[in-house]
């Protein structure tokens, strides 16, 4: 098989409601789910993609008239990396670090927690964040599946 | 999300069926919020155990049930949920004010047994 097959690339384009989380996340488990993962790795990835996708839909387009997009990109490298990419074209994050430490959060208290970044740091393998200042968000995930039971 | 309310005592137990995430949990809270109200009950039961996903989100349905708890003179317990709930339970510090047990019928009998020495407590003094 060639290499540019191997990556399988998809990507899924919603508009930022919330009720696409779950359609999302639900995406990014079927997705993975032909490499033979642990239930424990599709919780995983679920999770960390839903923290991204929250993330996008809370915060890339305040008070905009028209509802933004959000971008779910995902691809195969090498064996059993798989990477996900959560990309908007909203407001952007002034301070990469600052969003990703713990317990950190603009929005209402009550509501969240600040723990979004914690979570995918703990569940995926290796995370980026890019982010410019009105130029939108793009949030990579990567994971590294176990061997599966194909062995 | 579906919500399933049961009354042990003065203490409410709330199963959660279902996928708590951000877009589900401005809606779970004011249900669970609103029933507390309507039964005047005191202390509540988070039960977990039907719970098929939860993600950050749940964390701020916790904390502000625990707070509104604990103004009203009252306990907010857990109970159940998987592997992966406990551990963003776990990475935001939730175990270092909250109990978590296995099943609601261990945190309601935990909360009768706390009663219970309270009271005897009580009669000492």
């Amino acid at each position: 098989m060639e290499e540019k097959d191997r990556k399988n690339r998809i990507r899924f384009e919603f508009e930022a409601r919330s009720q696409n989380e779950s359609l999302a996340r639900s995406v990014a488990a079927a997705y993975v789910l032909p490499l033979d993962p642990t239930v424990e790795e599709v919780t995983e990835i679920k999770t960390a993609v839903s923290e991204a996708v929250s993330n996008a839909i809370i915060h890339a387009y305040p008070g905009k008239e028209e509802t933004g997009i959000v971008i779910l990109e995902a691809e195969l490298r090498g064996e059993r990396d798989v990477m996900f990419v959560i990309r908007d074209k909203g407001v952007g994050i002034a301070d990469v670090s600052q969003a990703r430490a713990p317990l950190f959060t603009t929005g209402a208290p009550e509501e969240r927690s600040g723990m979004g970044f914690t979570v995918m740091e703990s569940f995926m393998d290796k995370i980026e964040v890019r982010s410019e200042p009105g130029n939108g968000t793009e949030v990579t995930l990567i994971k590294r599946l176990d061997s599966g039971n194909d062995w | 999300m579906e919500l399933e309310f049961e009354q042990a005592g003065d203490t409410l137990v709330a199963a959660l069926h279902g996928e708590l995430d951000h877009h589900s949990a401005a809606d779970v809270r004011e249900r669970i919020d609103m029933e507390i109200d309507r039964r005047g009950s005191r202390n509540l039961i988070l039960s977990f155990g039907e719970m098929g996903f939860m993600d950050s989100a749940g964390i701020g349905v916790i904390l502000g049930r625990y707070n509104k708890r604990k103004e009203a003179g009252g306990k907010l317990l857990l109970a159940g949920g998987s592997r992966s709930i406990r551990r963003i339970l776990e990475m935001a510090g939730i175990y270092t004010i909250l109990s978590h047990y296995e099943t609601a019928e261990e945190a309601v009998e935990a909360l009768v047994r706390e009663a219970e020495q309270e009271a005897a407590d009580g009669r000492k003094r």
